[in-house]
C-alpha cells in the first residue's frame, strides 16, 4: 500500500511537471492575478502607443470615442515614438516606476515583456470576466499566445503581402490579375518588368523589397521552416536560432541573384524608401505589410493601380507554409494600483468591441481582431472600397496553423531582427557567401540567447 | 589664502599650514555657497551618471538595468576582441577625419567670402548660416531624401551630367561619406558664424600695415588671417570634434549604423548595446571608452595645437 502511495505520488510529480512545461488546454485559471471584482476603475489612465499619422489619428478616435461612452474613466493618449523607442522608454520607465497603466508593444517585444514579470497577464482578467474571445481571428490570437494563455490583448494586426504595379504589369505583358506566387515566378515578372533606358540606366525595377528582417521572418514562415527551435520559443523557451537552414540560404540565394541580376533593387534597410520607389513608379513590385497599403493607394491614384497578391514562398510551396501576423498588442501594467489595472482593462474591452474594430479597420487598414468587426457598417464599405484588403485576411486565414506560421517568441528578437537585417547587407555587398553570412549571424544570436536566458531566468 | 599669507605659513610655521583663521573659513564657505547651484546641477545631471556609468561597466545586468552579478573587466576585455567594436572604431576614426577638417575648412573659404563689404551682404550671411536653426533630426531627413537611391535629387543631377551615381547608403564606404557630408553641411552654419566673428575682430590697421610692408593675396592670408583668427580655429576644432564623437541623429536616421556596422560610431554602438540589445553593463564599458577618449584628445589638442594659437 505504502509503495502503491509512493508511486501514486511520483506520477502526480511528474505530471505536475509535465503540465508546468508543454502546452495544451489544461493551464490553470489565472484570474487571481487580476485585481479582485470589486475594485473601482481610476478615473484616469495613461496609455503609451507607438501610432503616428493616419494611425494616431485613428487611435485618438478610439479614446475619445471611449472617454465620451462613459463618466467615470478617463484614458490619456500618448505618443512615445516608434516602436523601438517605446520599448526603451518602457524599460527605462520600470526601474524608476513611472510606467503607465496600458502600454502597446510590437508583436516581437512579446517574450520580453513576458520575461519583465511588469505584466499583470491579459488572461487573469479574460478568466476572471469569462470575457470571450471565441470570435477572435485564430492566427492573430495564436500569435500573441503562449502556452494557451495571453500576456496581451492583440490590437493592430496586419500581415505581409506582395504589392504590385498592375499597370506595369500590362505593358510588359503580364497578366495584371494573376501575380506572381514563387520565387522562380517573381523572378521571372521581375526579369520582364525591369526596363533600362538608353544610357543603360535602369527607370524600372522589376522588384524592390528593403532588407527588413521582418520580411526574412515571413519569407521562412512561407517556406514552413522554423526560425527558433524549441517549436520557435513557443512549446519552451528558445535555446537558439535555426535559421540558417537549407530553407534560409534558399531565400537568400533567391534575393541575392535578383539583386545581382540587376531586376531587383536593393533601396537598403530602408523601408519607407521601399515603398516611396514603387509608389514613384520606379519597382513594379514589392513587399511590405498590409498596413502600408492605404498610403500606396493614396499615393498612387491617378497614376497607376495598386494590385495585391500572396507573399512569396519557394517553388515547392510547402503545404505547412504561411504567413505570421504582424502588429502590436496591448500590456496592463502590474506596477500601476489596482484601480488603474481595473480602468485599463475596462478600455481594453472597448477597444474590442466589433464597432470599435470596424472603425479602426476603415480609419487604418489593419485587420480586425473580432471577426464580428465585418459585420458592421465600416467594415462593409471598406471591403468594397478597397478590395485589395481583402487578401490580407484571406491570406491569413488559409494559413496553416503551425508553430512555423505562429511565428517566434524570442526574448531578444528586436536583435534577431536588426542581425538578420546585417546578414543580408554582407550577402549583397558579397562580404559572404549566403551560408556563410547566415552561420554568422546564427553564431552571434545564439550567442545573444544565451546571455539573454541567464540574465532571465 | 592668498599666496603671500600661504608662504608666510611655509617659511615660519610648518606646523601651522592648515590653521585657518574664522576669516579664511567664512570666505571659503561663501564661496562654496556661490558653487553650489552649479555644483548641484552638474552633479546631477554629469557626475552621478558619469560615476554610474564607470560602475556598471564592471556588472552584468538584467535587461531591466538591475544588476546582476559582478563582471570585473570582462567587458572590457570583450571590446578588445569584439570585432563589431573595432568596426566602430575605424568608423570614429574616419568620421572625425572627414567632417572636422573639411567642415571648418569650408567655413572659413565660406567666412572668408561672406567678410567682404557688399551691398546686401547681410542676405547671403543669414542663408550661409541658416543650417545653425536647423535641427540635427530635420536636416537628416531632408538628406535622406536626397540620397534615396530611386528617387533621390542627388543622383539626378548626377544623371544629368551622364554620371551614375553611388548607393549612398548602401555601399559601406560611401555610406560613411554620405553620413559625414550631412555633418558638415549641419555644422556648417555654425563655424561660418563663429569664423566670420573671428574675422570680424581683426583689426583692420594689421591688413594696412600689412600692406605697407608689401604683403597681399595668400600671403596676407596666411600670415595675418590664420594667425589672427586661430582662437576661433582652435575652438572649433575643439568642440566639432567633440560633437562628432557624440554625434547621433544623423547616423540613427541615415544607416542605422549600417550597412554592416560601416557607420557605427561608438555613440551608436553604446545606443545599439543598451538600448537595442540591454546590454547596459557592456555598454557602459563603451562610454567609458568614449570618455577617455574625448579627454585624451581634448588634451593632446590643447597640449599640441594651442601653442600655435596667437591671442591678441
Amino acid at each position: 500500500m505504502r509503495r502503491f502511495a509512493a508511486l501514486a505520488l511520483v506520477i502526480s510529480f511528474v505530471a505536475a511537471a509535465c503540465g508546468g512545461s508543454t502546452t495544451g488546454g489544461t493551464t490553470s485559471d489565472l484570474s487571481a492575478q487580476a485585481p479582485g471584482k470589486d475594485v473601482k476603475p481610476a478615473a484616469k489612465i495613461t496609455w503609451w502607443h507607438a501610432m503616428t499619422g493616419v494611425n494616431g489619428d485613428a487611435l485618438n478616435k478610439i479614446v475619445d470615442g471611449f472617454n465620451k461612452s462613459q463618466s467615470n474613466i478617463k484614458v490619456e493618449a500618448v505618443f512615445q515614438g516608434t516602436y523601438d523607442d517605446l520599448l526603451s522608454k518602457l524599460n527605462t520607465a520600470l526601474s524608476s516606476n513611472a510606467a503607465p497603466a496600458l502600454v502597446q508593444v510590437y508583436d516581437i517585444g512579446q517574450a520580453y515583456m513576458r520575461d519583465s514579470s511588469a505584466v499583470v497577464p491579459m488572461q487573469a482578467f479574460i478568466d476572471r470576466d469569462k470575457f470571450d474571445t471565441s470570435d477572435f481571428e485564430p492566427a492573430v490570437i495564436n500569435y500573441y499566445k503562449y502556452q494557451d494563455q495571453l500576456q496581451s490583448m492583440p490590437f493592430n494586426a496586419s500581415s505581409a503581402i506582395l504589392l504590385y504595379n498592375k499597370d506595369a504589369f500590362r505593358a510588359a505583358g503580364l497578366d495584371p490579375e494573376k501575380p506572381p506566387l514563387t520565387f522562380s515566378e517573381v523572378t521571372d515578372a521581375a526579369k520582364k518588368l525591369t526596363k533600362k533606358d538608353a544610357s543603360g540606366q535602369t527607370t524600372q525595377y522589376g522588384f524592390g523589397p528593403s532588407i527588413y528582417g521582418w520580411l526574412f521572418e515571413q519569407l521562412m514562415a512561407t517556406s514552413g521552416a522554423p526560425y527558433a527551435d524549441n517549436g520557435n520559443g513557443r512549446d519552451n523557451r528558445a535555446t537558439k536560432v535555426v535559421y540558417n537552414s537549407a530553407a534560409g540560404k534558399a531565400i537568400l540565394d533567391w534575393w541575392k541573384a535578383g539583386v545581382d541580376g540587376g531586376y531587383f533593387l536593393n533601396p537598403g534597410i530602408d523601408n519607407a524608401g521601399a515603398t516611396n520607389a514603387f509608389n514613384a513608379g520606379k519597382t513594379a513590385m514589392y513587399i511590405e505589410s498590409s498596413a502600408s497599403l492605404r498610403g500606396s493607394i493614396n499615393a498612387t491614384a491617378g497614376k497607376f493601380q495598386v494590385g495585391t497578391g500572396l507573399y512569396p514562398r519557394p517553388d515547392s510551396k510547402p503545404t505547412t507554409g504561411g504567413n505570421i501576423i504582424g502588429g502590436a498588442s496591448l500590456y496592463i501594467m502590474k506596477s500601476r494600483p489596482a484601480e488603474e489595472q481595473e480602468a485599463a482593462w475596462e478600455f481594453v474591452k472597448y477597444a474590442m468591441s466589433p464597432a470599435v474594430q470596424a472603425q479602426w479597420q476603415s480609419d487604418t487598414g489593419y485587420y480586425p481582431i473580432v471577426k464580428k468587426a465585418y459585420d458592421e457598417g465600416p467594415s462593409k464599405d471598406w471591403s468594397t472600397k478597397y478590395p485589395q484588403f481583402l487578401t490580407a485576411i484571406n491570406e491569413i486565414r488559409n494559413s496553416p496553423q503551425n508553430r512555423s506560421t505562429n511565428g517566434a517568441v524570442l526574448g531578444v528578437m528586436p536583435q534577431a531582427r536588426a542581425r538578420t537585417q546585417k546578414m543580408i547587407e554582407s550577402v549583397f555587398l558579397g562580404q559572404a557567401t549566403t551560408q556563410a553570412a547566415l552561420d554568422a549571424a546564427v553564431a552571434d544570436m545564439n550567442d545573444q540567447i544565451d546571455k539573454y536566458n541567464k540574465a532571465n531566468k | 589664502m592668498d599666496p603671500k599669507s600661504y608662504d608666510a605659513c611655509r617659511r615660519y610655521d610648518a606646523a601651522n599650514v592648515m590653521r585657518w583663521t574664522a576669516r579664511d573659513l567664512r570666505s571659503l564657505a561663501t564661496g562654496l555657497a556661490y558653487l553650489a547651484p552649479s555644483f548641484v546641477l552638474f552633479a546631477a545631471f554629469v557626475f552621478i551618471p558619469l560615476g554610474r556609468t564607470f560602475y556598471l561597466s564592471f556588472f552584468n545586468t538584467r535587461s531591466t538595468g538591475a544588476i546582476t552579478t559582478f563582471a570585473g573587466l570582462d567587458h572590457y576585455l570583450e571590446l578588445v576582441t569584439s570585432a563589431e567594436f573595432h568596426a566602430g572604431l575605424l568608423a570614429t576614426a574616419l568620421f572625425v577625419l572627414y567632417t572636422v577638417p573639411l567642415g571648418i575648412g569650408l567655413g572659413l573659404v565660406l567666412a572668408v567670402l561672406l567678410n567682404q563689404r557688399l551691398r546686401g551682404i547681410n542676405v547671403f550671411r543669414t542663408m550661409m548660416s541658416s543650417t545653425i536653426a536647423i535641427s540635427a533630426a530635420v536636416g537628416s531627413l531632408i538628406w535622406l531624401l536626397l540620397f534615396n537611391p530611386s528617387l533621390g535629387l542627388l543622383n539626378y543631377v548626377l544623371s544629368l551630367a551622364g554620371i551614375a551615381g553611388p548607393q549612398w547608403l548602401i555601399q559601406p564606404n560611401v555610406a560613411i561619406v554620405a553620413v559625414s557630408i550631412t555633418t558638415i553641411w549641419l555644422t556648417l552654419g555654425t563655424n561660418i558664424i563663429v569664423l566670420l566673428a573671428g574675422l570680424q575682430g581683426v583689426p583692420e590697421e594689421i591688413y594696412e600695415a600689412a600692406h605697407l610692408d608689401g604683403a597681399h593675396g595668400a600671403t596676407l592670408f596666411t600670415r595675418i588671417t590664420i594667425p589672427m583668427v586661430s582662437p576661433s580655429l582652435f575652438f572649433l576644432v575643439v568642440v566639432d570634434t567633440i560633437a562628432v564623437l557624440q554625434a547621433f541623429t544623423q547616423i540613427h536616421l541615415l544607416t542605422r549604423g549600417g550597412p554592416v556596422d560601416a557607420t557605427r560610431a561608438l555613440v551608436y554602438s553604446i545606443y545599439l548595446d543598451a538600448f537595442q540589445n540591454f546590454q547596459f553593463g557592456y555598454a557602459s564599458a563603451q562610454a567609458a571608452v568614449l570618455f577617455a577618449l574625448v579627454l585624451v584628445l581634448t588634451l593632446v589638442q590643447f597640449l599640441v595645437i594651442e601653442r600655435r594659437v596667437h591671442y591678441q
